[in-house]
C-alpha cells in the first residue's frame, strides 16, 4: 500500500482566485455600514472647533481600508474535487470541503449586489454540527455562480444552464419546469402563519403589561386621564393592532416571496423568491429526503399550508434555505408536495390514528395545567392577591384548551407507504412530516412510566436531514415496532421478541 | 402491500431487550457520580444558605434537595443496571438506557460514521469505559456507558471492522 504523499504540489493544482473585483465596491461600504455607530459617535463626541478633525477622518477611513483588506484577505480555489477557502485578516482561516459533500447552493443578493451583477453563494454540506458546514462565497458575478454552481451540483443540468446570463438573478432559468409560482392572493396567509402572530400577540402583552400598571395604581386621576384620552389610547391601540396583526405580516409576506417561483430542474429543485434581496435556493433532487408540510391551526383554517424540504445540506437553524413553498393554499401545497416526493399517497392518504390512550394523554396534558392554574389562581385571589374579574379569563382559557386538545388529538396520525413514512402532530404547530424509507439511519423508542403504563412510546425515525429526525408522539408501542419493522426491512427486525415471550407478559 | 401494509404485522409485535448487561462495576461508578452531585449540593447549599446567608430561614430548600438527592444515591445506581443493556450484531448496534424515561435505539452499522471510546474521571477509577457511536443524525447518537474497559476496547474494534465492511458516506 503506497499513498502518495499528502502535502507537496500536486499535479492538477489550481490556481487561487479572488472575488469579483466589483467587491471592491461593495466591501467599504458594507464595513462603512458595520462601523456606522462608531463613525457616529466619533463625530458627536468630537470636539466643535475640528481640532480632532484628522482623529474622525480616520475613524472614517478605516472601515474602508478594513474593507478592502477584507477582499485581498480572501480567496478560494476548485482543485482535485475540494473546495478551498480561505478568509480572515487576523485570524487566518482554511476551510476545505469534497465537492461531493455539497448538498445545496443557495445565491443571496442585496439590492447593492443586484445593482453591481452580484451575487453571493452559499454551499451548504452534509455536515450536521450547526454552522460548521457552510461555506460562503460573498461576491460573485452572476453568470460565474451559475457556472459554479453547474460545477458543484454535478447533473445533466451542466449543459442546459447556458441562457442564464440575460435572466435577472431572482427568476429561475428558462431551462426549469415551473412547479408552482406566487399568488399573490397568498398573501392573506402572511398574517396567519407562526411567525405572523408573533408581533400581534406581543402587543396584546404590551397592552396587558400596561392595563396592570394603570389597574394596579386603581387611581386614574394620578395620570390625569380623561375619557377623552382612554379614547384615544384605545384607538391608537386598534390601528396599531390592525398594523402589526394584518398590514406588517402581509407586507413582510410580499417582500420575502416576491417573484416566489418553484422550478424543477434537472437534478436539483430551485426556489426563487424575494423583492428587495434576491434569493435563489438550488436543493440537490438526489438529496431531498423528504417533505414537511406546516398546517399550524390558524392557517389550516384559512385553508393555507406551507412547505419544506427535509434535505442533508441544510443546516439545523437556517431552515430558511429548506422552504420550497411560503404559505400557499391548501391544493397548490398538496400539489408541489406530491411532485416533489414523486408520488401522491403519503400527502394525502388518511393518517392512522394513535387510539384512546394516546386521546386521553392529549386531554389530560392540555387540561391539567389549565386546572392548576385555575386552582392556583383561585386560591390568590381568596387570598386578595388577585383581582376576581381576572377569573373570568379562565373559563376562555379552558375552552382554548379543549379546542387545542380536540384538535390535536384530531391530527395525531402516522402511516407508512411503500416508499414513505408519514407522521403528523401538533395543533398550533402542527406538521405532517414525510420522509423517504430509504433515508431512515436508525431509530429511538422513548417512553416514560406513563406512557409504559398505558403502552404507548414516541417513535424517532432519525436522518441526516433536516431536523435531523421525524417524530411520532405517543404512538401504540405495536405499531410503533411494526412500522420501524416494515419501513427499513432487516433491522429492527433481529431484535422482535419471541412471540412465546410477548404471551407470558 | 399498499398504504396500510403495516396492519397485519401490528397484532403482538415488541422488541426484546438488549443481550448483554453492562458491567456489574457500572453500578458503583454511577453511585460514585450520584455522590458527587451531593456533596455538590450540600457544598453550594451551604455557601449560599450558611456562608452568604442568602436563604434566611429558607434552609430546608438545602436540606430538602439533600435528602432526595440521598435517595437517588442509592435507587438510581440499582434502576439503571436494570435498565442499560446493549447489543451488537452483524448488522446493527441496540441499547437500552435510561432512568426515568427509558429509550431503546436501533442504529445500522452501514450508516456509523465514528465510534469513540471514552473513559472519564470517575468511570477510570472503577476501569470502565464508554462507546459512542455517531451517525450523520445528531439525535442518534448511541452511547454505552458502563462497559468493562477491555469489552469497551473490543466492542469499538469490532464496530470500526463490521462498519468499514459496507460503504457510503453514511448520509
Amino acid at each position: 500500500m503506497s499513498e502518495p504523499p499528502v502535502s507537496g504540489p500536486a499535479v492538477g493544482e489550481q490556481p487561487w482566485q479572488r472575488l469579483d473585483r466589483r467587491m471592491l465596491i461593495v466591501e467599504p461600504i458594507r464595513a462603512i455600514k458595520d462601523f456606522f455607530p462608531l463613525i457616529i459617535a466619533a463625530f458627536l463626541f468630537g470636539r466643535s472647533d475640528f481640532s480632532d478633525l484628522p482623529w474622525q477622518l480616520l475613524v472614517a477611513v478605516f472601515p474602508i481600508g478594513w474593507g478592502l483588506l477584507r477582499f485581498w484577505a480572501t480567496r478560494f480555489r476548485i482543485s482535485e474535487g475540494r473546495l478551498e477557502l480561505q478568509t480572515g485578516l487576523l485570524n487566518r482561516q482554511r476551510r476545505s470541503t469534497s465537492l461531493d459533500r455539497i448538498r445545496t447552493v443557495d445565491f443571496t443578493a442585496s439590492p447593492l449586489h443586484r445593482v453591481l451583477g452580484l451575487t453571493s453563494v452559499k454551499m451548504g454540506t452534509g455536515i450536521s454540527s450547526v454552522g460548521d458546514g457552510d461555506l460562503v462565497l460573498d461576491g460573485l458575478a452572476k453568470e460565474r455562480a451559475e457556472q459554479m454552481r453547474s460545477e458543484l451540483l454535478a447533473g445533466p443540468s451542466a449543459q442546459e444552464i447556458e441562457e442564464t446570463a440575460g435572466s435577472d438573478l431572482g427568476q429561475a432559468p428558462r431551462t426549469g419546469e415551473i412547479v408552482a409560482q406566487l399568488d399573490p392572493k397568498w398573501a392573506k396567509y402572511g398574517p396567519l402563519t407562526t411567525t405572523g402572530l408573533v408581533a400581534p400577540l406581543s402587543l396584546i402583552g404590551f397592552l396587558i403589561y400596561l392595563g396592570s400598571e394603570f389597574g394596579s395604581s386603581a387611581d386614574f386621576t394620578k395620570y390625569r386621564l380623561d375619557s377623552l384620552a382612554i379614547g384615544l389610547i384605545a384607538f391608537i391601540s386598534v390601528v396599531l393592532f390592525f398594523v402589526l396583526a394584518i398590514v406588517v405580516p402581509i407586507a413582510g409576506y410580499l417582500v420575502a416571496n416576491w417573484g416566489f417561483r418553484l422550478t424543477r430542474e434537472p437534478a436539483a429543485w430551485s426556489v426563487s423568491r424575494g423583492l428587495f434581496t434576491t434569493r435563489r435556493t438550488h436543493l440537490d433532487r438526489e438529496r431531498v429526503a423528504g417533505v414537511s408540510i406546516g398546517e399550524e391551526l390558524p392557517l389550516r383554517l384559512a385553508g393555507g399550508a406551507r412547505l419544506s424540504a427535509i434535505s442533508t445540506g441544510i443546516n439545523l437553524l437556517s431552515d430558511d434555505s429548506s422552504v420550497l413553498l411560503p404559505a400557499a393554499s391548501r391544493g397548490v401545497v398538496d400539489k408541489a408536495a406530491a411532485e416533489v416526493l414523486g408520488v401522491q399517497s403519503p400527502v394525502s392518504a388518511q393518517l392512522r390514528k394513535h387510539g384512546s390512550a394516546a386521546a386521553t394523554r392529549r386531554w389530560t396534558r392540555a387540561l391539567i395545567p389549565v386546572l392548576g392554574l385555575a386552582v392556583a389562581a383561585g386560591v390568590a385571589t381568596w387570598l386578595g392577591y388577585l383581582p376576581t374579574w381576572l377569573l373570568l379569563a379562565l373559563p376562555v382559557l379552558l375552552v382554548l384548551a379543549a379546542v387545542v386538545a380536540w384538535d390535536r388529538v384530531r391530527m395525531l396520525g402516522h402511516l407508512l407507504t411503500e416508499s414513505h413514512l408519514v407522521f403528523r402532530s401538533g395543533s398550533l404547530s402542527c406538521d405532517r412530516e414525510i420522509l423517504r424509507t430509504d433515508q431512515i439511519i436508525g431509530w429511538n423508542f422513548t417512553s416514560n412510566p406513563f406512557q409504559r403504563r398505558v403502552g404507548l412510546a414516541n417513535l424517532v425515525a432519525t436522518t441526516a436531514g433536516g431536523s435531523q429526525s421525524i417524530t411520532a408522539i405517543d404512538i401504540p408501542l405495536e405499531a410503533a415496532v411494526a412500522v420501524a419493522n416494515e419501513a427499513v426491512p432487516g433491522l429492527a427486525s433481529q431484535f422482535l421478541a419471541e412471540p412465546t415471550i410477548t404471551k407470558t407478559t | 402491500m399498499g398504504l396500510t401494509r403495516c396492519l397485519a404485522l401490528a397484532e403482538g409485535l415488541a422488541l426484546r431487550p438488549p443481550a448483554h448487561r453492562v458491567s456489574p462495576r457500572a453500578r458503583w461508578m454511577w453511585m460514585a457520580g450520584e455522590v458527587v452531585y451531593l456533596a455538590v449540593i450540600i457544598v453550594g447549599g451551604l455557601i449560599v444558605g450558611e456562608f452568604w446567608n442568602w436563604l434566611g430561614d429558607r434552609m430546608w430548600i438545602v436540606y430538602g434537595l439533600a435528602a432526595a438527592q440521598a435517595i437517588a444515591v442509592f435507587v438510581s445506581p440499582f434502576v439503571r443496571f436494570h435498565v442499560h443493556r446493549w447489543e451488537v450484531t452483524d448488522t446493527a448496534a441496540y441499547t437500552q438506557a435510561g432512568l426515568w424515561s427509558i429509550t431503546r435505539q436501533i442504529a445500522p452499522l452501514s450508516r456509523i460514521q465514528t465510534v469513540n471510546v471514552d473513559e472519564g474521571a470517575i468511570s477510570r477509577l472503577f476501569k470502565l469505559a464508554s462507546v459512542t457511536i455517531t451517525t450523520a443524525s445528531s439525535v442518534a447518537d448511541i452511547e454505552i456507558s458502563g462497559l468493562d474497559r477491555d469489552v469497551a476496547a473490543a466492542l469499538a474494534s469490532e464496530l470500526t471492522v463490521k462498519a468499514d465492511l459496507e460503504s457510503g458516506d453514511g448520509t
